[in-house]
């Protein structure tokens, strides 16, 4: 009887590995710590700390407008190039290896940019600090992180561009 | 036979609550995600900033026959500049 029961012990536990957690449960428990840390800091810190958390997703936002704008003329231009070669009603086939000649490699990694800017409007750049101490480091280091995810997002808004205007010089249009 | 009638009763009893538990979503949504996060934060609803836009849309302007397209390629320039990140610098400095 007492090994059975020695057997069963296991159940009373469920197990951890099975639970599921989100980005939304790790992006939901950095704001709560913001929020909490929030009241460790010194009033006039406690403002400025607000303000830049708002500032990040501001400059995010206006960024990757920016880069919306370019993408959407690069596509409309796309548009006209295919008009021109007579290829306007034809889908264009973005899935990677599939199109054979420059426009759809040009439409491809133009979709590339384009789903690259609306994953980067997603990202959240909460501030990660504890007191006064720390405060000014952790907007320090999202600011960088912010910076920095914003350079490679330029270089992938380049590199469409670069093949972009292959399909534009190639037909000389 | 008759001893050990009751732990294999209990055994198979235990066994399927515990597959019935852990294996199955008819029990309340999220209980499993809230043994691992902090409480309550799984009945949240995550809100992105943005709507995710998966395909270029055009933009307004027409192209014909007439446009320059050379030309207006090479107006376009992305660029992270540092006037985008002044205010938050100085605002990092005053802290």
């Amino acid at each position: 009887m007492l090994p059975i029961i020695l057997a069963l012990v296991f159940l009373l536990f469920p197990s951890v590995s099975q639970a599921r957690v989100t980005p939304n449960d790790y992006y939901q428990a950095d704001r709560t710590a913001f929020n909490q840390h929030l009241n460790n800091l010194s009033a006039d810190k406690r403002q400025k700390m607000v303000a830049a958390d708002q500032l990040l997703n501001q400059i995010n936002q206006s960024v990757c407008d920016r880069f919306q704008a370019d993408v959407d003329k690069m596509a409309a231009v796309l548009e006209e190039a295919k008009r021109r070669e007579g290829k306007g009603g034809a889908p264009t086939r973005v899935a990677y290896g599939q199109g054979q000649s420059q426009l759809d490699r040009a439409a491809y990694w133009l979709n590339y940019a384009a789903e690259a800017i609306a994953y980067q409007r997603s990202q959240d750049y909460t501030p990660q600090f504890t007191s006064d101490a720390n405060a000014s480091l952790g907007v320090s280091q999202s600011m960088n992180n912010l910076q920095s995810s914003l350079i490679v997002l330029r270089g992938k808004v380049l590199n469409a561009k670069t093949e972009v205007v292959k399909t534009v010089t190639e037909k000389a249009l | 036979m008759k001893k050990l009638l009751i732990p294999i009763s209990l055994t198979i009893i235990a066994t399927i609550v515990y597959l019935f538990v852990t294996k199955t979503e008819l029990t309340t949504p999220g209980w499993k995600a809230k043994l691992v996060s902090p409480a309550g934060l799984a009945d949240k609803q995550f809100e992105p900033s943005a709507t995710p836009t998966f395909t270029p849309t055009p933009t307004p302007v027409v192209y014909n026959n007439s446009t320059d397209l050379k030309k207006e390629m090479n107006s376009i320039d992305p660029q992270v500049s540092n006037n985008d990140f002044k205010q938050l610098k100085d605002l990092i400095n005053s802290f």
